[in-house]
């Protein structure tokens, strides 16, 4: 384990109070520290600043996610409103309190990502995807059912406890809310989700498929007789959505490796970015 | 960074709007029906392989080797702790000694006097070995 940069927490501004060191090897892409972890080390919720050290091979990038959105609705780790500090090789070390950048107290999860170690090609998801996800389901739907608004197009970063999916891997999640219209009744909310993994195959050709599949009706009195007519469509969704990633992805070809960012990230992040999980995914692309 | 010769192709659709409060109450329900594939494509099972690989977890505590069980044992201040971490990673940069450099790092920062220990001996060792040369302090 070579370390390709550590990254120093400290719990409170200026670098005072606790501090908790952070480090990813030179060959690794991610070090992930849930808040289990964290909370192992007496250090969840209280990070005030943060050192990243600068390193000799790649973009050192220390993420720190709240694991809530809105500050209320908890999410899990890697998810929800997040602040990456980054700094570029070679460089001098980045370092910022979190009191200046709205997250003081609020990190329950880190994501160490070595980036840029070389020329890289980076893409939304929501720019790749949108237009065929809102196209396909308003297809799919018929008249009983629409779309309400924009999917989310997120990530599941190391899931943990969750049917189908590995805690080693990041899958994209597309969750869609649905307006359930029945006849002579109140509508009902309702919504799906799908969960995706994009893999390069043996010609580094980008390639991926639906991984899991779930769907959530309100509660009430008709919630069995939607989820009876809506999951045989969700299910139905499955083949269609891997022929349309198969047409959608099919001009990304020719990469070394690719990994995934959290939120919207076409331009690197230098110093301090702000996001929220929610917002997007980056697919990054080593040429 | 982008590639100069790789022009971005797509419409750029912009970030998702935040979701309003009714929204999200939709968002984070838990699931109520399931399903999912139980496999991959080979193709897709190698992949991941590849992408476990580059992986790390914070490291596991193993444990202790015999010399730092000692010094714990003979209750010696956290300041000689923290220069024989620093000793020991000079003389011996191994594989090993670096993860559990980074986790006796840890160790000693919840000592009392421990942060001022690390900043003495620990840190600027650590970022010395283990960060090649993107140290400050040093």
């Amino acid at each position: 384990m070579s370390l390709s940069f550590l990254t120093t927490g400290y719990e409170h501004v200026n670098k005072g109070g606790l501090q908790r060191l952070f480090g990813l090897g030179k060959s690794g892409r991610y070090n992930h520290i849930s808040a289990t972890h964290l909370g192992q080390l007496s250090f969840d919720a209280i990070l005030s600043s943060i050192q990243v050290n600068a390193s000799s091979t790649a973009t050192a990038n220390a993420i720190l996610f709240s694991n809530t959105v809105l500050g209320i609705f908890p999410v899990g780790n890697f998810a929800g409103d997040f602040r990456q500090v980054a700094t570029k090789k070679n460089t001098s070390p980045a370092f910022a309190n979190m009191t200046d950048f709205g997250f003081n107290d609020r990190t329950r999860s880190i994501l160490l990502v070595n980036t840029s170690r070389g020329p890289e090609f980076r893409v939304s998801f929501r720019d790749k995807f949108l237009d065929t996800w809102n196209a396909t389901l308003d297809a799919q739907l018929g008249s009983q059912a629409s779309r309400k608004g924009d999917p989310l197009m997120t990530w599941a970063a190391f899931p943990e406890g969750v049917s189908y999916l590995s805690s080693n891997q990041i899958y994209l999640q597309i969750t869609q809310a649905l307006n359930i219209n029945i006849a002579w009744w109140p509508d009902y909310d309702a919504s799906i989700t799908y969960h995706l993994y994009l893999y390069l195959d043996g010609s580094n050709k980008l390639r991926g498929h639906c991984q899991r599949w779930s769907a959530w009706v309100e509660g009430g009195a008709k919630s069995d007789d939607v989820m009876d007519e809506l999951w045989p469509k969700v299910v139905a969704g499955v083949s269609t959505i891997n022929t349309k990633l198969k047409e959608n992805l099919s001009g990304l070809s020719g990469f070394k490796d690719f990994y995934y960012l959290p939120g919207r990230q076409i331009a690197p992040t230098v110093g301090v970015g702000t996001g929220t999980t929610w917002e997007d995914v980056t697919l990054v692309f080593e040429l | 960074m982008k590639d100069k010769n790789r022009d971005y192709p797509y419409p750029q659709k912009g970030v998702r709007a935040a979701p309003d409060k009714r929204e999200l109450r939709i968002f984070v329900q838990p699931w109520v029906h399931e399903g999912g594939s139980p496999g991959m494509p080979a193709e897709a099972m190698k992949f991941a392989r590849r992408f476990s690989a580059v992986v790390a977890s914070y490291p596991d505590q193993p444990e202790l080797p015999a010399w730092v069980r000692a010094m714990v044992e003979k209750k010696v201040p956290v300041e000689d702790l923290a220069r024989s971490l620093h000793d020991r990673l000079h003389r011996a940069p191994t594989e090993e000694n670096q993860e559990l450099a980074l986790i006796l790092a840890n160790e000693i920062a919840r000592m009392k006097g421990g942060a001022e220990a690390l900043a003495a001996h620990g840190t600027p060792d650590l970022l010395a070995r283990l960060s090649g040369t993107g140290g400050e302090d040093q």
